[in-house]
């Protein structure tokens, strides 16, 4: 059985939205088209699959800067699968949540039910959307496109059942945690969290 | 970050009042029905229903994709509490509708006594589910603010209050009597749920960085509305009720119906817009 | 009376209608459950190599096109550059072919009150536009005045455009033709570089990410500009080098350093000397590397003149003492070259270049480093002995450098560290495969604006021509002469240009503007002719070397999609003005576009060059090219490059160069003793800007911000955003976060002025009275006498419907020239701040 997860090393990621910036061409091409042909403001307002936050920290001169990373946790216990009326939402047997938006009906409730934001709807397709893990990508045999992009490898990919990749030992050894485990999702997406020395 | 969320707006705060004040009327006037005022509990009944009506016609302006809706029927998702929510509705539509309908058209099996009652129970039935699963839903989400059994209660308690409202309303628009156990009912269901909403405020301190948020919204940005709602939503009906107790007055149960109907949408309205998720990015 | 409706009928028919409305197409589609797209359909898609233009730093991309349209940019895994990846700019690049605010048909303008705004252009034809082009060209051809014409180009002008701009001014027959980015941007970083490696533009060096252990740098932001083929060597890294950031702001490098060193602007030459003092202080140099790889051992007399011994093969040569033959003898000669100690060489006293450094040195402690740049002398010390004790270690590159009066010297410092610590050519700083087959930078025509301004400056360097500086004085007041017809290539250089207002003001004196460009930017707006180019995904190009990568390699663009809008190739559009023009000019240009190249043998490459170009356009120059280089053009516009020599090969190449004395230095080695900086001082008297070892140079500006009314101004990049060049590029535009479009104050600071976040504010220049707005960033991550601002924002066009806020910055900046290099200078600003 394949379980696809992710692991993004908070100290490699320089904050350069490389990632950002391919998942949209990527996966929302067409959406952004047609919001630069609407505007700034309709550009100001074009929501992400993936986006990146910058945190400064501390007094000058003993400033730290790190970025944290929103992208869909694929989770094992997604409750956005849960709560979806119409099915719409649902997880492949690789452990990747999809929507489906022939059924999506835009009520947003897995909006309300998803505690990392990662869903949105996408008024250019009607449709809830949201990461894909670029599963046409790897289905392909490549990686997904902010993986593949990233300048310094801070996003890796690959299968959790497989002892051998890179993912399962970054969380086997405990480097990469999860986020909001208390919620009970079991999110596949682990970080690494940056290290601060003195 | 805290993110306050944005998906659900005075669409679905509308859809929840009107909804739920529509069911509680629908139960109160399948009651009287059972008292023996036929024709007056039917022409209530349709009204519980007409506000039913509006309310889902309103929160389909909210779908995205409103025409996708017909898969809650071909591929329900019977985990979700909103495919459970559109079968309650649509059934306490369907037979609530069939109950009321006779109000307006004539239809054949309006005299039947068993079948009016039969109509009328199942359709109560499915009012009340109505009436809770709306809180339910909220509930099941990630809205720290939402997510207790006290969300449920509250959602009850006031759709209780504004269907008796609505039920005064009907009443004196046909110029009938307003049963004092129901008012005395509506003032004890604002009671409860005053005392409900202020559990929330008090249990901000011991609650997650989500839940302590909504709560500072609810007494900063939005302290007209949790003004409005004490004041306005809770102390007037019951010092109104007191007052009408002592010398029973039509405008003072006009005035008390209105408020209970403001109630329950300032409190949704207050619920719904102060929800917010902690994001741990 | 009505027939009651019954139970069963009431049912038959709701099953009736039911069943209809089930059995019906639509609702049979709503059953059929949808497949979620699995396959790339890479069936239905073609690859494209090409050169991503959205920075200079030339990664290696393939473009995805799908029924004639671009669908994603990916990075070429085959690519040495950028290995496999693309920063933002790079995947919004795409965006940029179909962007509405793009020129799209040449426009002209008849009134020239009307430049500064995008009124009162008309579409014309190429041919009209051409024709309008030439009839100004002639008229000054044939009233003699042709010289009165000047080009400038932009960025693009590195390892693209410069040859084919050259080649087109001098087949008309003006000497005024430069790239801005000489004096603006690298000139003075690969000069200090060069007076001791030979080589040390962008493309030229590079340093060895992979294995460097200890990373000092100074000056520059390698995170946060994000040149890819440094960022991603370096981000791989992290964690297994120690990185010390030298910067007055935290920046994106700062953010992942072990340390920051928030410097005073301007001072890093201190910190290096005081690193160099301890380097030698405590003996950790590679004193093997010195005496082999460096002229280090050379003796100098007294008087400061080194003991040449003649030239062999065009490299200077040079005595050193053997200290195992007891004698002084050739370099070459030698077995084990004295790095120290004084020597008697027929009656006089000499010294080694090594002895003569530490000498110097001597006084550059620490605390005397503490006392310029704010480091505490503990820092500097410990900071010393941990690079000297790390192998390898070294000084990075550094990238963009004209900012101050001492840049040059500067970066000579930094490269004589890594001299100290071996950390050059072997290891530490490596030699690039466009540096292996570097020549020397030529000198232009002494009839040049740029040199003529230059050579009155004094600055040392001015033969090369990169002091464009000097066009405003020409514009403005005649001075050397008129000029009047301006050709602006790519440059923004209203908003770009040092004393930005006064450029505008010259470029509304000129005659005539001519602007190639593809967006209507700021300088745009000042032309009488516009001219729309093509985007890199358009064109099919020359050949280029591969550049910045540590590899031996040549690359192209192949056209992704046709152009979607009336534009066209550079070298069609110079083609056809000079068609225009007359045959001679049109068959003048292949010669000196072939001389321009480099070719042996001009005038039979030109003929070749013609041909190609008149059967196939620009790809049949660059199957001339290519197989003027024995390369196969079939493989270059299916693969997009070839690689002759991988990094290993280079790296040992050079290594041997080095040994023998054949770097691009007069004397072949690395000098610690500058030649060509010798020279300087031969001609203009002795100046520590010019010490051909090495010396302390203040910058102007030191010691003039008092830190509470006025403020050193500093600028830098944002890793979504090059230069001035994508800030209309609408999901660059976005992605920018608010606060790096922001004046960066320091938060004590702004308090101490009543001044928040967001609030209004102007920064008014001291020098040259000029105040520009700004929003205010109290943050901690600048020092408190120093305000940051990014540089690549504030365009004011009214044609760009995508750009936001930000400040102009080089409204701020004077004219200014280096006396080395001719560098702007561009950070020698002091400004105050103000409540606007």
């Amino acid at each position: 059985m394949v379980r696809y997860s992710m692991v993004i090393d908070l100290n490699r990621c320089i904050g350069c939205g490389a990632c950002v910036a391919a998942c949209i061409a990527e996966n929302r091409r067409e959406q952004a088209m047609r919001a630069i042909s609407e505007g700034l403001t309709a550009l100001e307002n074009f929501k992400k699959r993936t986006y990146v936050n910058t945190y400064i920290q501390g007094t000058f001169p003993n400033v730290s800067v790190y970025y944290t990373h929103m992208i869909c946790q694929h989770c094992e216990n997604p409750p956005c699968v849960s709560v979806c009326p119409t099915g719409a939402s649902y997880k492949t047997p690789d452990g990747v949540v999809l929507v489906d938006s022939q059924k999506c009906i835009g009520c947003e409730y897995c909006v309300q039910a998803c505690p990392y934001g990662a869903r949105f709807w996408d008024e250019y397709k009607r449709s809830i959307d949201k990461c894909t893990f670029c599963i046409h990508r790897v289905s392909a045999g490549q990686e997904p496109a902010c993986v593949s992009t990233c300048p310094t490898n801070a996003r890796v990919f690959g299968d959790l059942d497989d002892p051998a990749s890179e993912v399962s030992k970054l969380v086997s050894s405990g480097a990469a945690v999860p986020l909001k485990s208390e919620e009970g999702t079991k999110p596949k997406v682990f970080y690494i969290f940056p290290i601060r020395k003195r | 970050m805290i993110e306050v969320q944005h998906a659900w707006d005075i669409r679905i705060v509308l859809d929840l009042t009107l909804g739920g004040m529509g069911v509680a009327t629908f139960i109160y006037a399948f009651l009287s029905y059972l008292k023996g005022e036929k024709e007056f509990s039917l022409k209530a009944a349709f009204a519980g229903m007409a506000s039913l009506v509006l309310g889902l016609l309103i929160l389909v302006t909210h779908l995205g994709k409103p025409e996708a809706a017909i898969y809650t029927m071909i591929s329900p998702n019977l985990y979700s509490v909103m495919t459970w929510g559109v079968f309650f509705n649509i059934l306490a539509l369907v037979f609530g509708g069939l109950f009321a309908l006779p109000a307006v058209v004539k239809l054949p099996y309006s005299s039947n006594e068993k079948i009016m009652t039969t109509l009328g129970a199942i359709g109560s039935i499915f009012s009340f589910l109505v009436m809770s699963y709306t809180g339910t839903l909220l509930a099941r989400s990630s809205i720290h603010l939402w997510r207790s059994p006290a969300t449920p209660l509250l959602f009850i308690l006031l759709s209780l209050s504004s269907g008796a409202g609505l039920y005064f309303l009907v009443s004196h628009a046909l110029k009938k009597e307003a049963p004092p156990i129901l008012l005395d009912f509506s003032a004890l269901t604002t009671l409860l749920a005053l005392v409900t909403t202020t559990l929330y405020i008090l249990l901000a301190d011991i609650s997650s960085e989500a839940y302590k948020f909504s709560v500072h919204l609810m007494l900063t940005e939005f302290l007209p509305v949790t003004l409005l709602l004490y004041l306005v939503g809770y102390a007037a009906p019951l010092v109104l009720y007191l007052l009408y107790k002592g010398k029973p007055s039509k405008t003072l149960l006009i005035s008390i119906a209105l408020l209970l109907i403001l109630q329950s949408l300032l409190a949704r309205l207050l619920l719904v817009y102060t929800g917010a998720m902690e994001l741990p990015w | 009376m009505n027939t009651p409706l019954s139970r069963r009928d009431f049912i038959k028919a709701a099953g009736l209608a039911g069943l209809t409305v089930a059995a019906s197409s639509p609702t049979l589609r709503l059953l059929r459950p949808s497949q979620p797209q699995t396959e790339l359909q890479a069936e239905q898609e073609k690859i494209v190599p090409n050169i991503c233009m959205m920075c200079p730093a030339a990664c290696q991309i393939l473009v995805r096109v799908k029924d004639g349209k671009i669908v994603k940019i990916e990075g070429n895994p085959k690519g040495p550059t950028n290995l496999g990846k693309i920063c933002a700019r790079g995947q919004a690049g795409l965006f940029r072919v179909y962007n509405p605010d793009r020129l799209k048909k040449p426009l002209l303008r008849d009134n020239p009150a009307q430049r500064g705004t995008f009124q009162g252009f008309r579409e014309a034809s190429w041919d009209q536009a051409f024709e309008a082009v030439a009839s100004q060209v002639k008229k000054l051809i044939s009233e003699g005045r042709v010289k009165e014409i000047f080009m400038l180009g932009g960025w693009p002008t590195c390892l693209y455009l410069e040859p084919y701009m050259k080649a087109f001014a001098d087949t008309i027959g003006t000497p005024n033709a430069i790239g801005i980015p000489g004096g603006a941007c690298y000139f003075p970083k690969a000069f200090g570089w060069s007076t001791a490696l030979g080589v040390g533009a962008h493309s030229q060096i590079l340093t060895d990410y992979e294995n460097v252990k200890y990373l000092i740098v100074i000056r520059r932001n390698f995170f946060g500009s994000l040149s890819v083929v440094h960022g991603t060597r370096a981000g791989r890294k992290l964690g297994n080098y120690k990185l010390v950031v030298v910067d007055p702001r935290f920046s994106e490098t700062a953010a992942k350093a072990d340390v920051w060193i928030p410097i005073k602007p301007g001072t890093d030459l201190a910190f290096l000397l005081a690193l160099i003092h301890v380097v030698i202080k405590e003996g950790l140099y590679d004193a093997e590397f010195l005496r082999k790889f460096t002229n280090a051992p050379m003796l100098v007399a007294e008087d400061g003149s080194p003991l040449t011994a003649g030239t062999e093969g065009g490299k200077t040569k040079y005595l050193v003492w053997d200290l195992a033959q007891g004698k002084p003898v050739k370099h070459e000669e030698a077995i084990l070259p004295a790095l120290e100690g004084e020597y008697n060489l027929d009656g006089k006293k000499v010294k080694p270049v090594f002895q003569l450094l530490k000498e110097k040195v001597e006084a550059y402690t620490p605390e005397w480093a503490e006392s310029i740049t704010g480091v505490p002398a503990a820092t500097i010390r410990s900071i010393g002995i941990e690079f000297g004790k790390t192998r390898p270690a070294a000084v990075d590159t550094g990238w963009h450098d004209p900012k101050y009066k001492n840049s040059v010297m500067t970066w000579r410092a930094a490269a004589i560290l890594n001299a100290l610590v071996g950390g050059l050519v072997k290891d530490g700083i490596l030699i690039t495969g466009a540096g292996s087959i570097a020549a020397p930078p030529p000198d232009v025509s002494e009839e040049s604006v740029m040199r003529i301004w230059g050579t009155k400056q004094g600055v040392a360097m001015a033969s090369k021509g990169f002091t464009f500086q000097g066009f405003l004085d020409a514009i403005l007041n005649g001075d050397p002469y008129k000029v009047s017809m301006l050709f602006m290539f790519s440059t923004n250089i209203a908003l770009t240009g040092p004393d930005a207002t006064k450029w505008r003001e010259a470029m509304k004196k000129l005659e005539k503007v001519v602007a190639i460009d593809i967006y209507p930017v700021d300088a745009v707006l000042y032309a009488d002719i516009v001219l729309p180019e093509s985007t890199f995904l358009e064109r099919d190009d020359p050949l280029y070397a591969i550049a910045y990568a540590p590899a031996l390699g040549f690359q192209t663009r192949v056209a992704a999609v046709q152009p979607v809008y009336d534009t066209k190739h550079f070298v069609d559009i110079i083609v056809g003005i000079l068609r225009k023009l007359g045959d001679d000019y049109y068959t003048r240009f292949w010669v000196n576009l072939a001389k321009a190249l480099g070719a042996a043998d001009p005038n039979a490459m030109a003929a070749k060059l013609k041909d190609a170009y008149e059967k196939n356009g620009v790809r049949g120059i660059r199957a001339v090219q290519a197989s003027a280089r024995n390369l196969d053009p079939a493989k270059l516009e299916s693969e997009g490059l070839i690689v002759l020599k991988d990094s290993s090969t280079l790296r040992k190449e050079m290594i041997n160069k080095a040994l023998a004395g054949q770097l691009l230095t007069p004397t072949g080695r690395i000098e610690i003793f500058s030649f060509a900086l010798n020279n300087i001082k031969a001609k203009k008297g002795y100046q520590p800007y010019w010490d051909p070892i090495v010396a302390w140079a203040e910058p102007e500006v030191l010691g003039k911000a008092d830190g509470r009314q006025t403020f050193y101004l500093t600028y830098g990049r944002v890793p979504t955003m090059t230069h001035t060049s994508t800030a209309d590029e609408p999901l660059l535009s976005v992605l920018t976060p608010d606060y790096k479009r922001m004046a960066w104050i320091n938060r004590k600071v702004a308090e101490s002025l009543g001044i928040k976040k967001g609030d209004k504010i102007k920064l008014v220049s001291i020098a040259n009275g000029v105040s520009v707005e700004a929003v205010a960033f109290p943050t901690d991550l600048v020092r408190e006498d120093t305000i940051w601002v990014s540089s690549d924002f504030g365009h004011t066009s009214e044609a760009l419907h995508y750009t936001k806020f930000g400040v102009p910055y080089h409204f701020l900046t004077s004219v200014k020239a280096d006396p080395v290099a001719g560098g702007v200078m561009s950070q020698e600003v002091i400004v105050k701040v103000e409540k606007a």
